[in-house]
């Protein structure tokens, strides 16, 4: 009986899955301006496009204050997700604080029984543990000259604490892992309020005037790029912990 | 006014504080609140109004800015306001999880109404429903946590619709902010037009409980403890009218030339039917609450549907009336089913004859709910029946039905202040006298609206002022275009 | 003007704060109404009075004033109600001595709604009364009390239904003519129906069920009988003479010209269709009413199904749409106003005293309880349109508005149900006072003096109108004319009637009655005396029916006293079931209530049908 049901919803969900695939392509082929599904847009001046051209300043706005902020991250994709939508970014961040926060209160608490680690794992995972850290250490401190970022480098040194629960090794505590946590964001904040004290702008790019390519270049955006590891690093440690602490 | 962030970044410093502060929580918690509130008040009384903040000092099209208009003034002290009553109802929570989420919430909340921005408005509404989840989550029984897990479904699947539309608007219009997307969304072909509305339209009526998408209500609602119940009602669904009221009509003002508006008009009439209806067996008071104000939803959205002048005044009284009424029946339902120890309404019989504050309070909200006159509701159903009579016949139809629905909910809810009212002697329980103040502040608040409008009669003007008659000056402000 | 309804408010909210105090309470619940009374005197022709409150809410593109006036037929109705409120006030005072809760402050609200309904200038401020009167009087009827709470949500739900069918009516109306005022509306209407009639008709109809609803009227005659058999007594006396003329008024006010001046077809050239519509409700009400009474064993149910049949009166006088059928209407208003408040306070005083009001456990209290025995009798034989008591001159002008106007099944109609009440008036009259008295009620006393003194009033208020309809008459008059219907001034005595040479001189009748009541008084003392029996002897053949298992009550004569008859129009009856439908459509909706409540506790299928949704949002884009 539950099979036929839940057979049956299935299949209606699939009924309007495709109906919702078939309006899409119907969509799609509309004439005039709009969603396409293989399109060349010609370049008008989207905010996208002037975002790409990396000419968002325009020369009339009272927002020119500065000269070099536009030009200081050589990545793109850096100088939007850290510059331009900073806020954006850290919202995310903080998207992902509320999931983990949420973790312990929706997954219910039972108990689980985890396996000694091996002794290849035990002898090793320092070996592994030191070339993460280096790796997303190397990803966060060059986020803005090349791919890479605070996110994923968080990710990365989270793993390095993740191999860290999985050969049974004390690393760090749980109630570091929150201070790191906390401090990261709330000195991201911090370095917003600053810039509303400097500049009367939050979250603007205070630290001009250095050149294209340099390591330490793109004004804020490293140190952004940093605290961001860090907290993500931390986050995502603390999965690992609230899984740990269960066992 | 740059410092208008601080709305946002001061709770959310407090949420990562929260992590350490311990038994001091509640004290920062009351910091923060009256800190937005007083904050959000000197703004409204500081005359600078409308302004655009940028942040990053990037200019508007191309970064995050924030709006502020007579809408967002007025919806800001709404939520904020509901912030401060709904943590008076906090009692004895230790788990600093709860404060985060709270802290987290009030910044969310508070960002949505702000911003002027489709995506960073996409992020504050995930912030507030993963705040909302685990806030709804916090008694961590079955229920709740149940409750809080298909909360957390459905506006994934909301966010996914919503997530889509706004990929979909970037790569047609290269662009993400509302004064942007209003000026250049005309330009798309209808088809692309309709598919980025339904997408995000799909998104918005989740949180708006309107019918097919508002599963998540009454569970929640039933699992969650009383002061997450108005911060659901208070905050995110006072900040969720806020996003529909912006989006739909100043982004999406087209929406009225296509059928999908006849659309909302028959989902509202659905959801209004729903909620009566599903109202008038329910013995738990809270679920009362629940499919009541699904209905009152139903009802605000009916009229946003419509489109015209009054009936979005109309929408904007229900609001005014629906917000006030909740706040006060939530106080009250706390209140008596703590001093009796049951959700279910009939175990309250005496308790009014008691503590008649409380129950005069309560009938109050819910005459006010049912759109009887002399209450604030009253002028929003009338609003709405006036415009809904002098459109085409589907309106009619709609609205005829959602007034006889109304007959159920006065039938509902008059029996349950009746059975407040019933003589029996409750000797053995004790309520605080100073409970009854709030809900009777708020209760006189809903006769004065009743009585003579023209106290927010003006600020509605305004609202609809922005909407109706002057999009384009929204557009202005942000875009700074002569 | 305006303090006439400041006055009831601040009464309400001091009341309110007085709630503990009960003699407090009904006091100024008193002089209230005293006020009332005495202002309403003293503002009896100033029909340029009013007042006008600037809400600021803007609607119809302007901004929207509440406005009351002194309407000169708002003032007839007016000025009687509180006559018989502030009689009705002072029962209360000996009444609510024992009683637990205190209707009073509701009760004010009432009265306030009352006045506002009355004076109201325009629809919107009449609506709101309208409104309010509603759900004040739902808490009114259940009072604190479970019991009563079937009847007072069968009331509230049909209430609340009515409001909103004239809301809707009352937007139609302003939507199309513009203007909300209630005199300039009717000239609206009227031009609505000549352009687009079935518009016109539909608005029309609107109105005319919400205020059916009101006065208990054919489809919706059920309700009186549920509130009156529960609710407090002194406020149902209050109820069931004044509040179900709510209904009434507007309909004077505002369905009479329309449908008296409207140029639609016509039946056998006597008149229009809508005339015939409110026609036989009217008359299906009167019947129905009658035979419903006829049957009843509760006494306040009797009496209830006796207003339904009475407002079926009032309903044929307005069909016949002549000015003596208009008039006769009003002035039976008030005769009924007058007659039912005395019937009740009586039923109230029994109640007071037996706490009993099934017919066939009470009987012989004559004995007992004289003074409230003779208001009683004077009350059914007003009820009964006999002269010289008050109910017959309106009677006897509507039939003579019906027959002058060829409308002879109305009068048939109206014959055969004014015959009806005697077999119920009398029957109730038999069995509550005359006969037997019960064993129980050996202690019973006559009521105290505050209760006395109002049943005392009441007697005289109905033989003076029943001698001098002038009293009446002749403010009924001056208000039509005021209005501006072409009428004479009413002399004290005499009336008018629309056929030939037909007028009535009550005076004269009262003094033939006189004369038949000395007569029948000197054969009461020079005839044979009566004897009294034991009770059981009577109608249990000596034997004791609790050796039988069974209530001696039952063995009561009045007990299923019109058997035959009630075998010989149940058929009749059953077809018309309102009830059952009204119970159907409930059920329905509690399982409807049930089912939904299970969609949401389960919660499955969540997503799906939030892609249905997605899916109907499609739709309504894909056509264009």
């Amino acid at each position: 009986m539950k099979d036929e049901k839940s057979l049956f919803i299935n299949i209606v969900a699939l009924l309007i899955l495709s109906f919702m695939a078939f309006y899409i392509y119907k969509v799609s082929i509309d004439t005039g301006e709009g969603i396409k599904i293989t399109d060349n847009i010609t370049p008008k001046m989207r905010v996208a496009d002037r975002f790409l051209k990396k000419n968002v300043l325009d020369e009339n706005s009272t927002y020119n204050f500065s000269q070099t902020a536009e030009d200081t991250s050589a990545n793109i994709v850096t100088s939007i997700v850290v510059d331009y939508r900073l806020f954006d970014t850290t919202l995310e961040v903080i998207v992902l604080f509320v999931t983990i926060l949420g973790f312990g209160f929706v997954i219910p608490k039972d108990r689980r029984r985890i396996l000694k680690p091996s002794v290849i794992l035990y002898r090793w995972s320092p070996i592994l543990m030191i070339l993460m850290l280096m790796i997303g250490g190397y990803m966060f401190i060059n986020g803005h000259l090349s791919p890479g970022g605070g996110f994923p480098a968080g990710a990365i040194i989270s793993t390095a604490v993740l191999i860290g629960v999985l050969a049974g090794r004390k690393t760090v505590n749980h109630k570091t892992l929150k201070v790191v946590e906390a401090i990261a964001g709330i000195s991201i904040f911090g370095i917003g309020i600053a810039s509303f004290i400097i500049k009367g702008v939050f979250f603007q790019n205070f630290l001009t005037g250095d050149k294209i390519g340099d390591l330490f270049s793109g004004g804020l955006i490293p140190v952004f790029y940093a605290l961001i590891a860090f907290k993500v690093a931390a986050e995502l440690s603390n999965i690992y912990f609230e899984f740990y602490e269960e066992c | 006014m740059n410092s208008i962030v601080f709305l946002v970044v001061i709770p959310l410093i407090a949420a990562f504080l929260s992590l350490f502060l311990g038994n001091l929580n509640k004290i920062t918690m009351y910091i923060v609140t009256l800190f937005n509130l007083i904050f959000s008040i000197s703004v409204f009384m500081s005359g600078k109004i409308p302004f655009n903040v940028a942040i990053g000092g990037w200019k508007a099209p191309f970064g995050i800015n924030f709006v502020v208009t007579d809408i967002t003034i007025y919806f800001l002290l709404l939520v904020n306001i509901a912030a401060l009553m709904s943590i008076t109802m906090v009692k004895d929570i230790k788990e600093y999880q709860f404060y985060s989420f709270y802290f987290v919430l009030l910044a969310a909340t508070n960002g949505m109404v702000l911003t002027g921005d489709m995506f960073n408005f996409y992020l504050f509404t995930e912030l507030s429903t993963f705040a909302i989840a685990g806030l709804v989550a916090y008694k961590r029984d079955r229920l709740s946590t149940g409750a809080a897990l298909k909360f957390l479904i459905l506006s994934s699947t909301a966010s996914l619709f919503s997530l889509s539309s706004i990929g979909l608007i970037y790569k047609t219009l290269g662009t993400l902010n509302f004064a942007d997307i209003a000026l250049k969304l005309t330009k798309l072909n209808q088809a692309s037009y309709n598919l980025i509305l339904i997408l995000f339209l799909a998104s918005m009526l989740v949180e708006l409980k309107i019918f097919p998408f508002n599963l998540w209500v009454v569970k929640s609602y039933e699992g969650s403890i009383t002061s997450v119940n108005m911060f659901t009602h208070g905050m995110l669904g006072t900040a969720g009218i806020y996003g529909a009221i912006r989006i739909l009509l100043i982004v999406f003002p087209n929406m009225y030339n296509t059928n999908i508006s006849k659309v909302l008009v028959i989902l509202s009439v659905f959801t209004v039917l729903i909620g009566e209806i599903g109202a008038l067996k329910e013995k738990n008071l809270v679920k009362v609450l629940a499919f009541s104000s699904m209905a009152q939803m139903g009802i605000f959205m009916f009229g946003i549907a419509l489109g015209s002048f009054e009936s979005i005044k109309g929408s904007l009284y229900i609001v005014v009336s629906n917000y006030l009424a909740k706040l006060v029946m939530f106080i009250v339902t706390k209140q008596y089913s703590r001093a009796v120890d049951s959700k279910n309404y009939i175990d309250m019989k005496g308790l009014g004859r008691k503590y008649p504050i409380l129950a005069i309070s309560f009938t109050i909200a819910a005459l006010s709910l049912m759109g009887m006159p002399f209450f604030a509701g009253f002028w929003g159903k009338f609003s709405i029946v006036i415009s809904a009579l002098s459109l085409d016949r589907l309106s009619t139809l709609g609205i005829a039905i959602i007034l006889i629905a109304s007959v159920i909910e006065g039938v509902y809810y008059l029996r349950i202040s009746h059975t407040f009212f019933v003589e029996k002697d409750v000797n053995s329980v004790n309520i605080s006298r100073v409970y009854s103040i709030i809900p009777f502040a708020l209760a006189l608040l809903i006769l004065v609206v009743g009585i003579y409008p023209n106290s927010i009669e003006q600020m509605l003007f305004n609202v609809i002022d922005e909407i109706k008659n002057a999009p384009n000056k929204y557009i202005n402000i942000i875009l700074s275009l002569k | 003007m305006i303090e006439l309804l400041l006055v009831p408010l601040i009464t309400t909210l001091s009341i309110a704060f007085f709630i503990k105090y009960k003699r407090v309470t009904w006091t100024l619940f008193l002089a209230s109404n005293g006020f009332i009374l005495y202002k309403l005197y003293s503002i009896y022709g100033m029909w340029s009075l009013s007042y006008s409150f600037n809400t600021g809410y803007e609607i119809l593109g302007a901004k929207f004033n509440l406005g009351v006036s002194n309407n000169p037929i708002g003032w007839y109705f007016a000025f009687f109600s509180a006559l018989i409120t502030l009689i009705i006030s002072i029962f209360s005072i000996g009444f609510n001595k024992n009683s637990k809760s205190n209707v009073s402050v509701i009760w004010m609200l009432i009265i306030f709604s009352n006045l506002g309904i009355f004076f109201a200038k325009d629809w919107v401020t009449f609506f709101m009364m309208w409104e309010l009167m509603g759900w004040t009087s739902f808490f009114a009827i259940t009072n604190g009390k479970d019991k009563a709470l079937d009847g007072a949500k069968y009331y509230l739900s049909l209430s609340l239904f009515g409001a909103a069918l004239l809301l809707i009516a009352i937007s139609l109306l302003g939507a199309y003519t513009g203007t909300f005022e209630i005199l300039p509306s009717a000239f609206g209407l009227l031009q609505i129906i000549n352009s687009s009639t079935k518009l016109g008709i539909v608005i029309l109809l609107l109105f005319l069920t919400t205020f059916i609803i009101k006065s208990a009227i054919f489809p919706f005659y059920m309700w009186p009988q549920k509130v009156y058999a529960e609710g407090p007594e002194d406020y149902i006396t209050f109820m069931s003479s004044v509040m179900i003329k709510y209904g009434i008024y507007p309909m004077a006010i505002f369905i009479v010209p329309v449908v008296g001046s409207v140029n639609l077809p016509r039946i056998l050239n006597t008149g229009n269709v809508l005339q015939y519509v409110i026609g036989y409700l009217g008359a299906i009400s009167a019947v129905l009413g009658t035979l419903l009474a006829i049957f009843q064993t509760d006494m306040k149910k009797l009496f209830a199904y006796s207003s339904v049949s009475n407002m079926g009166y009032i309903l044929l006088g307005f069909s016949s749409m002549t000015i003596v059928g208009f008039e006769g209407s009003l002035f039976h208003v008030v005769n009924h106003m007058i007659l039912k408040a005395a019937i009740f306070l009586t039923l109230a005083a029994v109640v007071f005293r037996t706490g009993e009001s099934e017919m066939h456990k009470l009987g012989g209290l004559v004995y007992r309880m004289p003074l409230t025995f003779m208001t009683f009798l004077l009350g059914i034989i007003a009820a009964a349109g006999i002269p010289p008591l008050n109910g017959f001159g309106s009677k006897w002008m509507i039939i003579q508005a019906l027959m002058s106007k060829k409308m002879v099944v109305f009068a048939i109609a109206m014959i055969f149900a004014s015959t009806g009440a005697f077999m119920y008036l009398f029957r109730a009259l038999a069995s509550i006072f005359l006969g037997q008295l019960p064993d129980r009620y050996k202690e019973v006393k006559e009521v105290p003096l505050t209760m006395a003194v109002p049943m005392f009033i009441m007697m005289v208020i109905m033989l003076l109108v029943g001698v001098v309809p002038g009293v009446v008459m002749k403010p009924l008059t001056t208000a039509l004319k005021a209005v501006g219907y072409n009428v004479d001034i009413a002399s004290w005595t005499v009336l008018e009637g629309s056929l030939k040479n037909a007028t009535i001189d009550l005076k004269i009748v009262f003094y033939m009655f006189v004369a038949g009541v000395i007569i029948s008084g000197l054969m009461y003392f020079f005839g044979n005396k009566s004897e009294t029996v034991p009770q059981e002897d009577n109608y249990t053949a000596g034997e004791y029916p609790e050796e039988w298992g069974v209530d001696a009550d039952r063995f009561n004569y009045s007990y299923s006293f019109y058997q035959p008859f009630k075998e010989m129009f149940d058929p009749l009856l059953e077809s018309i079931s309102i009830d059952d439908l009204f119970a159907s459509v409930g059920r329905n909706f509690e399982y409807l209530s049930t089912t939904i409540q299970g969609l949401f506790k389960r919660g499955e299928g969540a997503v799906l049908l939030f892609s249905i949704g997605v899916l109907l949002l499609i739709l309504g884009g894909l056509i264009i």
